[in-house]
């Protein structure tokens, strides 16, 4: 599958935080998530996707090309929307299109214009008296002005009401229905990209837990709920994660078929969500 | 490279003309001396590239332009051309307004005369000196970003002051202070070199400072991580 962003071993350190041997791609045309708990290393990965800061291993490849060698011809058909939206927070947001809008060759004015009408951004106000929500959609009609293939969002919906989630998820769907174009989306918010990824990626502790087709995901992990036989010590290997409640055991599987032939009705057996997954995951190794 | 000047431009206008408005408006103020102007004209330049790294800083612009398509490369030089810019606004309003109005204001009530400030001794001084403080101020700017670089800068700057005021005390004993020192040790240089010769040392000392200051800022700023 032909790919827009292709990570190969990725890593580096800064201080006590490591990335380790981090490699997924993002097929073209696909919705890529990126989960995993904060401080695992997603706001990493997109920050040496775009070279602000320096790898210390490993290869990224973004619409076939080096990300270093071909840094600006990636850059111009990129579309970035960061954790916190960074403008000039004094100035009305019409004069902050025009301070971005000379660095894009497609910039097309026409689609902001329409972007903001449909985003109701008011163009003659100061950046500083928008909400978090209509920051957040003016940095999306931005990154949307100058045509770009590829999208990356970093934490786009944290501290968003579900209203304007909605919006920005079916905006994202509209946005790939475009073919070619592709999405990467980081966020601890797994149930937005139960709705829209094409693809979960998850990285915990500077490392990939996996990478792999939503569905795929969905199909395959479990949840299993019963009593304290499901840790007899054949089945330990089975669970990733472990949890011990007030009326049992509950514990992760990323094999719901071999879960289910092993306790029968002998225990509950639930699709896992992303979060379930996360969640176990997280609390494995004694990480909480 | 304007579309970096753009933004800033469209970024601190206000600011901007404000800070040349108030270089301005030492002219009319009768006690400042000559020396005071000039070093007056340099403090704005530094202050009009402050206010830009301010606004930048404060709305942590840089991370949000970084991931544009434009090089590092462009981005540092853009800064240093945008000093040049204000080292030629602030000479332009220095020279052209604030000296000859300070000279007509001051007739008569200061003993430093700001007719002195219109001269190639002058000029050459405050070429240099802005030259200077913009060339030693960018590195730090370049490795450890607006804060703690202009921190160091100033202390920097403030060291190489006192060094200098070491080294020419014995001058500045003779009479009417640092400045008039400044200025007859200029003039003397000019005298002893031959005026074409002087500006040719005047233009060499700009383009090699210049030129060393924006490769130890490169070389800074492509390593800065964000």
């Amino acid at each position: 599958m032909d790919a827009a962003i292709e990570v190969r071993n990725l890593s580096k350190s800064y201080g006590d935080f490591r990335l380790k041997d981090v490699s997924f791609s993002v097929p073209r045309g696909y919705i890529m998530g990126l989960i995993g708990p904060n401080g695992a290393g997603k706001t990493t990965v997109i920050k040496l996707l775009l070279n602000l800061i320096r790898r210390d291993g490993g290869d990224i490849r973004v619409f076939g090309l080096d990300n270093l060698a071909a840094e600006m011809e990636i850059k111009a058909r990129l579309g970035i929307v960061h954790d916190t939206p960074f403008f000039y927070e004094h100035l009305r947001l019409a004069t902050v299109a025009k301070t971005v809008a000379p660095f894009y060759r497609d910039w097309d004015d026409g689609l902001f214009r329409r972007l903001a009408v449909e985003f109701e951004l008011p163009l003659g106000k100061s950046f500083k008296a928008l909400s978090r929500g209509m920051k957040m959609k003016f940095a999306l009609a931005v990154a949307l002005s100058h045509k770009a293939d590829l999208l990356i969002l970093d934490e786009p919906t944290s501290g968003l009401d579900p209203v304007f989630r909605r919006e920005l998820l079916k905006k994202l769907s509209a946005f790939i229905q475009d073919e070619g174009k592709s999405v990467l989306f980081s966020t601890h918010i797994t149930s937005d990209l139960e709705r829209i990824a094409d693809f979960i990626t998850f990285i915990r502790n500077g490392e990939i837990v996996f990478s792999s087709p939503r569905d795929e995901i969905l199909g395959t992990w479990a949840v299993v709920k019963g009593g304290p036989e499901l840790l007899a010590a054949e089945h330990r290997a089975l669970f990733k994660g472990v949890r011990h409640g007030e009326f049992g055991v509950q514990a992760l599987t990323q094999d719901g078929a071999e879960a289910r032939r092993r306790f029968g009705r002998g225990a509950v057996i639930e699709e896992a969500t992303l979060e379930d997954i996360m969640f176990y995951i997280s609390r494995e190794n004694g990480h909480a | 490279m304007l579309k970096l000047w753009a933004k800033d431009w469209l970024a601190a206008r206000w600011l901007l003309l404000a800070d040349l408005a108030v270089l301005c408006l030492y002219s009319l103020q009768p006690y400042f001396s000559a020396g005071f102007i000039l070093a007056g004209g340099a403090a704005v330049i530094l202050f009009g590239l402050g206010i830009v790294f301010f606004l930048e800083d404060r709305n942590r612009t840089e991370v949000l332009f970084l991931s544009f398509p434009i090089r590092r490369a462009d981005v540092v030089g853009a800064r240093y051309l945008f000093g040049a810019l204000l080292v030629l606004l602030s000479g332009a309003a220095l020279f052209g307004i604030v000296a000859p109005v300070a000279a007509l204001v001051q007739s008569g009530v200061s003993g430093d005369d700001p007719l002195k400030l219109i001269s190639i001794d002058a000029a050459a001084a405050f070429l240099c000196l802005s030259v200077f403080l913009v060339a030693l101020y960018l590195p730090f700017y370049h490795r450890f970003g607006f804060g703690r670089g202009t921190i160091r800068f100033a202390a920097a700057a403030l060291g190489l002051a006192a060094a200098a005021l070491a080294a020419f005390l014995p001058a500045l004993s003779a009479k009417n202070g640092g400045a008039e020192a400044a200025f007859r040790a200029v003039r003397t240089i000019r005298l002893s070199l031959g005026t074409a010769l002087f500006l040719a040392a005047v233009a060499a000392f700009i383009i090699v400072t210049g030129f060393i200051s924006f490769r130890v800022s490169l070389r800074f700023y492509e390593r800065r991580e964000f």
